[in-house]
């Protein structure tokens, strides 16, 4: 399950389709809590063992319980004392908030990506049976994107590294199995070697078979 | 290569290819790490006052081990459109290092498509180089910067850069207006320190408009001519007043000093998203001011943006809650000097607001307009005499309290067609009052405010039939007159006969004869305001061009509110014997 504690959720709708969060079956997998009081932490809480992401506003507001918001002290403590107990499980926590620079090794994203990939976040879940965060971050493309991380991997490495030494270098391995999937990498460095080719000639040749 | 800097990750790969490029310690700069990207502003901006940078290579992908970043172009996109830098900073040529083709770089990425970075690549001064030392050697050998001249054509009219739709045109608009204000009344740098300002003006959008506009300029301007409202109180609300505009008007009217009152939005709002978890706690706190003496009231129509959104076209004007307060101050003082603010242009709002009796409006400048600064500058100049107005207008507040008090008063009474018709005389002389702009209209305004003592005149005189004039409840009217040896008015014991003696004999027989009053300078008074009256209805030129010793015309206040605020002390007075 995935939980997201938004307390400017209420004002979503306005630049987001967010209805789709009402259907029953996005309902099953995927909890948002708005306005929440501090009755209501003990809520949150139960439902922690299900949860395998959870998602908060950085700057989180919370509610007393007439429904009003907490002094900044208060929230401090409140807010604290909840991310605490994520923190404390083996949830993954993810922040969000407008204009935030978004970092998947950090666990931040700026407000509004996260909104936008949230439904292929979800939909990705109902096909997969697998929560896939790198979504949420990159979009329902995101293996295109890891790819083209492995590939730039590999053309830093060719810049890096000596031709003879392409055969032991794992990241210029990899990025060849990306690349060619269908040849076997040593025998495409082989290649490369016989037929004399630069750094320069190597790399756009890649470039073209990407 | 001693122009040349390079922004690095310090990653072995970056560090190497410094080395090749002979790029000392000292010109390479490190990546820094913002939570925000209007951090990048301010770096930048440090970053030039630092070094002096001819040339700058930045990898597209920064840091470089991640491929799914074009945080490279995001940078170079803040640099270009830096406003606080020089033009010739902002145009250094700048050389964007990348292994991906330019295909591939532009087919296989996703772009933010608010900014849209890659536009950039096409633009004049950016260079496109792979991470191969020679071919970087190359571009930095013929890159140039772009021309300052060819800035708007060949850089800004190339970028695609659109407003993000989840900040709202109206927080874009109140941070525009804001600056654009705070540029011609010198107080450019105070309100960029502002959080609530400066944090929509580093947006990527705001500095393409303020880099389009040429807004920006690092002249120093002081307002040699500041609005003068030493001891005025003046009151401001506005939903944005935590978001600059409290501190900028603060500053505006900084000689009224604490009797400037900002309303403090903030305390009602939520601190991150800026929109109101308490509105009617918000508007409970406007209301509470109500009453209070206030010379100048400045309010924005609409006071809570999330549901009087600029574009939706379904409010009408009226329902605007910033109306509404413009409603509840006015029934309480139809005297009170208000400016209604807006950042909408829509003329049918605005004179919603001056149909319901605001005095004057100020359109906050959005970024739609793009006004130049000697058109903000006039726009500047017609507020102030807006405000100058207002200020020459702020006693119609005491007449206006004044004048309901006596309507009041006569309220209290027992209902007649006499307390009837004065009460409605004197919210006629009020109106016309409130309406006078030229001389001849404040004259009206007093003439109507005179009526008063007919009708009272009126009420207790009835003429018998051997012509005499009979005072309701007592004798008849006696020859009352100045005696100038005593300094009083006195009467023969001779009764007045014949047509209809002057107003003010026949007041003074009510005075003397009925309420038995005895202050005669009150009475003498009562003569030179009736006289003042009579010489402007009949043009005697002896009367109203007369002057004193020093050569002060006597009766020309007539032509002033302080004529008016003369006569009206007196008819209060007289009232009060009623």
């Amino acid at each position: 399950m995935v939980l997201i504690i938004d307390d400017t959720f209420i004002d979503r709708h306005k630049f987001h389709d967010v209805e789709y969060l009402k259907e029953e079956r996005y309902k099953d997998i995927c909890k948002v809590f708005s306005i929440l009081k501090t009755a209501d932490i003990s809520k949150v809480l139960k439902l922690l063992p299900d949860c395998r992401i959870f998602c908060n506003h950085k700057t989180l507001q919370l509610y007393n319980n007439a429904g009003l918001p907490l002094n900044i002290e208060d929230n401090t403590k409140y807010r604290e004392s909840l991310i605490n107990n994520i923190g404390k499980s083996s949830i993954q926590r993810i922040e969000f908030s407008r204009g935030l620079e978004t970092n998947f090794n950090t666990n931040k994203i700026d407000k509004d990506l996260f909104y936008t990939n949230l439904k292929p976040f979800l939909d990705y879940y109902f096909v997969n049976n697998v929560l896939e965060p790198k979504i949420l971050f990159w979009g329902s493309d995101f293996m295109e994107k890891e790819r083209l991380t492995i590939i730039q991997s590999m053309l830093i490495q060719i810049r890096m590294v000596s031709i003879s030494e392409f055969q032991n270098n794992a990241s210029i391995i990899k990025g060849l199995s990306e690349v060619y999937p269908q040849r076997d990498p040593i025998e495409t460095i082989e290649r490369w070697i016989n037929s004399q080719l630069s750094k320069n000639d190597i790399i756009q040749e890649i470039n073209k078979n990407m | 290569m001693n122009e040349v800097f390079i922004l690095s990750d310090y990653t072995p790969f970056l560090k190497d290819l410094s080395k090749l490029l002979d790029i000392s310690d000292s010109k390479i700069i490190s990546l820094p790490s913002f939570d925000n990207e209007n951090n990048w502003h301010d770096w930048s901006t440090q970053l030039f006052e630092d070094n002096d940078i001819g040339k700058l290579l930045i990898p597209i992908s920064i840091p470089t081990d991640n491929a799914t970043n074009t945080d490279g172009l995001k940078i170079a996109l803040h640099i270009r459109l830096n406003f606080e830098l020089t033009l010739k900073q902002r145009l250094t040529p700048i050389i964007l290092l990348s292994d991906f083709s330019i295909e591939n770089f532009i087919g296989k990425n996703n772009f933010d498509n608010d900014n849209n970075p890659q536009y950039l690549l096409f633009t004049k001064g950016i260079y496109l180089s792979s991470f191969d030392v020679e071919d970087i050697s190359r571009s930095i050998a013929k890159s140039q910067p772009c021309l300052p001249e060819n800035y708007q054509k060949q850089v800004l009219s190339k970028l695609k850069i659109l407003a993000k739709a989840s900040t709202g045109k109206h927080s874009i608009a109140n941070a525009w207006g804001c600056f654009k204000l705070a540029l011609v009344t010198g107080l450019r740098d105070e309100i960029l320190r502002h959080e609530g300002v400066s944090g929509h003006l580093k947006t990527l959008y705001s500095k393409y408009l303020i880099c389009f506009s040429d807004s920006f300029t690092q002249e120093r301007r002081i307002d040699l001519n500041p609005i003068q409202c030493q001891s005025k109180k003046i009151l401001f609300v506005d939903d944005q007043a935590d978001e600059g505009w409290g501190d900028l008007m603060k500053n505006i009217f900084k000689g009224s000093g604490n009797n400037f009152l900002s309303i403090d939005s903030a305390k009602y709002k939520n601190s991150e998203t800026k929109l109101f978890h308490d509105f009617d706690g918000f508007l409970t706190e406007c209301r509470s001011h109500i009453g209070k003496d206030w010379d100048l009231i400045i309010i924005d129509l609409r006071l809570n943006p999330e549901k009087e959104d600029v574009d939706n076209e379904m409010i009408t004007p009226t329902e605007f809650s910033g109306y509404k307060l413009i409603d509840e101050f006015l029934n309480e003082n139809e005297g009170y000097q208000i400016i209604v603010s807006t950042a909408s242009n829509k003329i049918w709002n605005i004179n919603a607001a001056l149909n319901r009796g605001a005095t004057s409006y100020y359109v906050k400048e959005s970024p739609e307009f793009n006004y130049s600064i000697r058109e903000t500058n006039k726009h500047y100049e017609n507020f102030k005499s807006d405000v100058q107005k207002c200020f020459d207008k702020s006693y119609l507040r005491d007449i206006y309290k004044n004048n309901q008090q006596l309507i009041q008063n006569l309220n209290s009474s027992s209902p007649s067609s006499f307390t009837n018709e004065l009460k409605n005389q004197l919210s006629l002389a009020y109106s016309l009052l409130n309406d006078a702009k030229s001389h001849v209209q404040f004259a009206y305004a007093y003439i109507s405010l005179y009526m008063i003592i007919e009708i009272i005149n009126n009420k207790f005189y009835t003429k018998t039939s051997d012509d005499k004039w009979k005072i309701l409840g007592t004798g008849n009217l006696l020859d009352w007159g100045w005696d100038t040896n005593s300094q009083t008015y006195s009467n023969t014991g001779t009764e007045v006969i014949g047509n209809k003696p002057p107003e003010w004999r026949k007041f003074a027989g009510i005075y003397y004869q009925k309420w038995n009053l005895l202050d005669h300078n009150f009475i003498q008074q009562i003569y030179f305001l009736i006289t003042k009256r009579n010489g402007f209805v009949h043009g005697d030129k002896s009367i109203m061009d007369k002057q004193d010793a020093r050569g002060t015309y006597l009766n020309h206040d007539i032509y002033t509110h302080e004529g008016y605020e003369k006569l009206f002390k007196h008819i209060e007075v007289i009232i009060g014997y009623l």
